[in-house]
């Protein structure tokens, strides 16, 4: 099968999860046999671009890893420069078409809208199946998160007007609409829409964008190469807490670290690791939340690739966020290496934690409820081998891999 | 007609060309714009016909002045200017043509703006005349200056063209009209003087032909032309030298400067396209020359073949008449007697095992002979002396549809598996993430109760241990106790399921729904037994996952989900090898069989247990599974001397299980040979290495190919510098490399076929940069199999070194 794989902004620059699920399948669909090329937009004029014939863009065809890349790149900056309202663009359209037509692809999967929608109408007009694996919400929230301005959460666009009312008070209100009217063109392009959880389903389901009965859900796989041993062998004294992640507001950090200090014990830790990015009065506000207490270490940032070393001085991890996370790597990654998570009742991180089952769970922004649930573990720390023992490690990539190549082999039969 | 639009008026100075003044007319009758009025000045040129003119011109008005001699350029349009009423005005020759937009383009600058004079762009368009035809053609188009406004420009070179520029009346008249004194270039001189005053504004766009007419046609291009042109040049520059500044002279000499540098550039370039161009040409001959070559060779190919059908014709011949004898023999008494012995003997060697080595060829081809008649002996002989390679699609089995996801999750949901599973699982040092595959394993879902029994030859790690955590059955051996199919049995013996599932201690199932999609069609009555796909590791190397995709992908036809069993085919063992293997494939990586079928069979051969026991299941009538929609991950990395150990004992296994006779070549000669090739090949990758970087991984193995096609046939020394396995390179050092023609031929012609399938697989791949390494391992990791083969399949005598260890 001849796929070809679409994504807002690829490897070397750029390399965030959406990249490195495009690089995953990619490299493991070719080592299934299959033709793989990834399709990406360039903000920067890096490298070798050519003009284009069949549009005004200019064009660089570069590999990575083993993996062929065409990137495309405007010559004049388009209006909508960041692309969170204009989904449709005629050169990409004009450029993506001409590529499907050129290089018979069988397949299009695109990995995330972002700057290159208009490539799945192209997809579509060419006669290649499509396949769009829905990662965030931003097809309905140009936020992309589902948090307002006022860091309340959102449940529904409400055709438009709370994006208008609460987080775009400036845009015109037809832009709107047609953002809408081409999300919903595009979806319609769509021969199977996925979703990494269940909780993305019944957002999209529930706000009317798209009925849940069109998604097949298909969870993101974790490389394992990185989480070689399950960790054992800790302080018998001591349980340490740990968070891992950004120290935003809409992660929660400051209900974490209120919950934490509401429970008196000498015997436990928080380890915060992760920088502000750029919220710096943030920062501030939980360090002056914390009080001075020894028991909560500032870790500061961390590299990804720690992460394993990191986990083997941690019991449970908590991820507190306030918004609908939706297949949060945090805890992707705390699972597969074997360690129970606390976290927040809403979104895709119930979903992977049960609570008292593989860990706990507490009421969204609630630190009251978080000190509850950190004070049951310390009565019984027998708790945490339980959950340990009934972690279901999360997909492979392989698993992830060999799950989307049966979802092309029903649109594309074996001749 | 807007009456806001204010008037424009065109002049149009003629002389003696009434034709091409009527092409002029109407394209200023087309323009889009009115009002407009024509003042035409007949410059003492013969008589005209003024009614047909306004005719042509239509709503545009006419005033036709007739000069009773010819004044000359200049006069001509101050006596247009003179007669003019429009508040602009615009001139066009009588051999030039306007574009419909011209003047409606054009006004609204001067309209709007403070602008007294605008110009477009032009196109020069050559016209030669057909004196057959009588008519006007096209030679040529090209666009004529199109440059902003730049006096300093205009002062050296007149590039607006006179028809292009729209003026306002008041500005002309203030100038004074056109310099009578001039018989040509009067136009550039008064341009001279109106933009010492004023601007011009310059829209980019085209909206006027030029024509240029061929030299037959154009008094200008005449010898006596160019000396007026020349004077008339010089005319102008003495008449406007004050403007003619240092700074002026400067300014456009450094762009004459920049103009022929780029000049210098294109001819680099061209220069160096043109040595492309030889370069390919010379390519070209020689790929000319090679095809021709070719189409020789194929030539001589086809009349061999045809000489080999026409002798299979006359063997068919001769067959057809011992056939006709052999009847007649049979039906003679004292045959009949023979036939009785025949029967008896045939019964007692019938009685022994059909897979024993009593069974010798010699019953089997009688056998063949009484139930099929003598021609099929004779076919069947071929086919087992002559190795045939048949790659043809496999139409002995039944494609079924796999199950969808959502249906195989209502099944679990509604219908799951009550029984009890044991998963048999054979463990040595199977290391830490062990743990993981046994979670995996016990959290399946849909299945009533899952054991699991782990049959451990030796581990010192932390298998036990890990086992321990999962399972009560841990049967330890000695390690010298294990054994592929025994020690499997072993572990079966201890089962207490009523469902059995095979598999090894480094397969990680695919999803959660692996052990109830490979039991439910068992469950359901539809199959005996069951077995699932493989996929590589994440970090599988190259060579792994073309093996994997090539032989049980694409040979054995692995992806799609398909039921086999003997009543698609009349005789399992009429088929050929890939029909065999492909039928009886059962793979004791993922296999799920009820427990009391396995029971009736078990495991019981010393190599390849899993497809013995597919073969003798499919003879009795059963039918099996194989799904590409199910699987395991389970793949392993390596080195190449495995590889040359591997194909040696599997070829040799294989041959054993399926009643091949071995070669008659003797084994040293195959070793010199192999050695050979692989000094061959050793070379070849180095003399390529140098600048492979950029290629595509396909095109590498295709040259490697291609020169293995053109290696010389002068023995290669060993000692190359790229040493890809040391194992390798080690065993083929010992031997001495020569150059056993036949042989020699026929492995690189193997090697041709196998890395024909791999230049397939890996042009999937972006450049050879990014698995350099994995890459050249996969070339000799193929020789290694090629190599193994010939060295199983075609010695008379057994290759100790390679015997042992796997």
């Amino acid at each position: 099968v001849r796929i070809l794989i679409g994504v807002h902004q690829f490897f070397p620059r750029h390399y965030t999860g959406t990249e490195r699920y495009v690089l995953n399948l990619a490299k493991q669909l070719q080592r299934m046999g299959h033709y793989v090329k990834v399709l990406t937009y360039a903000f920067r004029e890096e490298g070798d671009f050519r003009s284009s014939t069949a549009s005004s863009l200019v064009i660089r065809e570069y590999s990575y890893e083993g993996v062929p890349v065409i990137a495309l790149r405007h010559t004049k900056q388009p209006d909508d420069l960041v692309f969170v309202f204009d989904f449709m663009d005629m050169d990409i359209y004009k450029e993506a078409k001409n590529i499907f037509e050129k290089e018979k692809f069988d397949i299009y999967h695109c990995a995330h809208p972002l700057r290159i929608a208009s490539s799945i109408k192209a997809a579509r007009d060419a006669g290649v199946k499509v396949v769009f694996m829905v990662t965030d919400y931003f097809m309905m929230c140009p936020m992309g998160i589902m948090l307002r301005s006022d860091n309340s959460l959102c449940d529904t666009q409400d055709n438009g007007r709370n994006c208008l009312t609460y987080c775009f008070t400036g845009v015109a209100k037809d832009r709107m609409q047609r953002r809408n009217a081409d999300a919903r063109t595009l979806l319609a392009c769509c021969d199977r829409l996925l979703s990494p959880s269940r909780f993305l389903i019944g957002l999209f389901n529930h706000t009317g964008f798209i009925p849940a009965e069109r998604f097949y859900l298909s969870r993101h796989g974790f490389d394992y190469r990185t989480a070689k041993k399950p960790v054992s062998g800790r302080s018998q004294e001591l349980i340490t807490f740990g968070y891992i992640g950004t120290v935003q507001y809409h992660k929660g950090v400051h209900v974490m670290i209120e919950g934490f200090r509401q429970v008196r014990d000498p015997n436990i830790r928080l380890q915060i690791w992760g920088g502000c990015f750029h919220e710096v009065d943030y920062q501030k506000s939980v360090l002056k939340i914390s009080g001075g207490d020894p028991r909560i270490e500032f870790k500061g940032s961390y590299n990804f690739n720690d992460v394993g070393k990191i986990l083997e001085t941690i019991d449970v991890v908590i991820v507190p966020s306030i918004w609908y996370e939706n297949a949060p790597l945090t805890i992707t990654t705390s699972l597969a290496y074997g360690i129970p998570v606390i976290t927040s009742d809403i979104g895709g991180m119930s979903e992977a934690v049960r609570d008292g089952l593989n860990g706990m769970t507490f009421k969204v922004g609630d630190s009251r409820d978080l000190a509850e649930k950190i004070t049951a573990i310390v009565g019984n720390r027998d708790l945490i081998a339980t959950f340990r023992k009934n972690i279901q490690y999360p997909p492979r990539i392989e698993e992830e891999a060999f799950h989307t190549e049966l979802t092309y082999r029903e649109l594309v039969p074996v001749t | 007609v807007n009456t806001q639009n204010p008037l424009v008026s065109i002049i149009v100075r003629t002389k003696d060309r009434p034709k091409l003044l009527r092409r002029a007319l109407q394209s200023i009758a087309a323009q889009k714009y009115r009002p407009i009025e024509v003042i035409l000045v007949n410059d003492g040129g013969c008589d005209l016909d003024a009614e047909e003119m306004r005719t042509l011109l239509g709503s545009v008005s006419l005033n036709y002045v007739r000069l009773e001699k010819n004044t000359g350029r200049a006069n001509a349009g101050n006596v247009g200017i003179e007669n003019s009423r429009g508040e602009y005005i615009g001139f066009l020759d009588d051999d030039d043509e306007l574009y419909p937009d011209h003047v409606q383009l054009l006004v609204p600058l001067l309209n709007q703006t403070d602008y007294k004079v605008v110009y477009s762009d032009s196109l020069m368009v050559y016209k030669a005349y057909d004196t057959e035809n009588c008519e006007l053609y096209d030679t040529g188009k090209e666009l004529l200056f199109s440059n902003d406004f730049d006096y300093n420009r205009l002062v050296f070179e007149n590039y607006i063209p006179f028809m292009c520029l729209l003026f306002e009346r008041e500005t002309l008249l203030e100038a004074g009209g056109l310099d009578t004194s001039f018989g040509l270039y009067e136009d550039w001189d008064l341009l001279l003087r109106l933009g010492e005053k004023h601007v011009f504004y310059h829209l980019r766009k085209t909206t006027a032909n030029y024509n240029q007419w061929s030299s037959d046609l154009q008094i200008s291009q005449g010898i006596s032309n160019q000396r007026l042109l020349q004077n008339s040049y010089i005319r102008i520059v003495s008449k406007h030298m004050e403007k003619i500044t240092p700074e002026r002279i400067h300014d456009y000499m450094s762009g004459y400067v920049h103009a022929r540098t780029l000049l210098k550039e294109k001819e680099v370039f061209v220069a160096r396209l043109q040595k492309e161009i030889h370069e390919k040409d010379i390519h070209i001959s020689a790929l000319q020359e090679e095809a021709s070559e070719n189409c020789a060779q194929s030539d001589f190919l086809a009349s061999e073949l045809h000489a080999l059908q026409v002798l299979a014709g006359e063997k068919e011949a001769l067959l057809n008449e011992k056939e006709a004898l052999i009847n007649a023999m049979r039906s003679t008494r004292g045959w009949r007697l023979l036939e009785k012995y025949r029967r008896l003997r045939d019964r007692a060697a019938g009685s022994l095992n059909p897979d024993s080595p009593g069974n010798s060829l010699f019953v089997r081809g009688m056998k063949v002979l009484r139930y099929q008649g003598l021609r099929a002996v004779v076919r069947k002989a071929n086919k087992k002396f002559l190795f045939s390679k048949t790659v043809k699609n496999v139409s002995y089995s039944i494609e079924i549809p796999p199950l969808s996801s959502n249906a195989i999750e209502s099944n679990i949901a509604s219908n799951p598996l009550a029984a009890r599973v044991s998963v048999v699982i054979p463990t040595k040092n199977a290391g830490e993430e062990f743990e993981y595959t046994l979670r995996k394993i016990t959290q399946q879902e849909g299945i009533g109760e899952i054991e699991l029994i782990i049959v451990d030859s030796g581990s010192d790690d932390s298998t036990i241990a890990i086992s321990r955590g999962y399972t009560e059955n841990i049967i330890q051996i000695p390690p010298e106790d294990f054994h592929h199919a025994r020690t499997r049995n072993l572990g079966a013996e201890k089962a207490s399921g009523e469902f059995l599932v095979f598999t090894v201690q480094d397969a990680i199932p695919v999803g959660n729904q692996w052990l109830f999609k490979l039991l439910y069609p068992i469950e359901q009555g539809q199959v005996s037994a069951v077995s699932a796909r493989q996929i590589p590791r994440s970090d599988a190397d190259i060579f792994s996952c073309w093996s994997y995709w090539s032989h049980n992908l694409n040979y054995l036809g692995g992806n799609r989900d398909c039921i086999c069993n003997n009543s698609l085919f009349s005789n399992f063992d009429d088929l050929d090898m890939q029909a065999k293997r492909s039928m009886a494939r059962l793979d004791s990586v993922s296999l799920g069989i009820r427990k009391s079928v396995f029971d009736e069979y078990r495991f019981n051969a010393d190599y390849a247990e899993d497809l013995d026991l597919g073969i003798r299941m499919i003879k009795d009538g059963c039918s099996l599974l194989f799904q590409s929609s199910n699987a395991v991950i389970h793949s392993h990395n390596r080195p190449a001397f495995y590889f040359l150990k591997r194909s040696y004992a599997d070829t040799a296994g294989l041959w054993g299980m399926l009643h091949r006779e071995r070669g008659t070549i003797p084994g040293q000669m195959i070793l010199e040979a192999s050695s050979y090739v692989y000094a061959g090949l050793k070379k070849s990758i180095s003399a390529l290495q140098a600048n492979w970087g950029s290629w595509q991984p396909s095109g590498l193995v295709d040259a490697v190919i291609h020169r293995l096609s053109h290696e010389g046939s002068t023995v290669q020394p060993h000692g190359y510098p790229l040493s890809v396995d040391q194992m390798v390179d080690g065993f083929f050092k010992t031997v001495q490399p020569v150059h056993h023609e036949k042989i020699v031929r026929e492995m690189r012609e193997e090697m041709r076929n196998v890395l024909g399938s791999l230049s397939e697989f890996v042009g999937n791949f972006a450049v050879v940069r990014d698995i350099e390494r994995d890459l050249v391992n996969s070339v000799f990791k193929v020789f290694c199999l090629v190599a193994g083969y010939y060295l199983a399949a075609k010695s008379v005598d057994e290759i100790g070194p390679l015997r042992s260890g796997i």
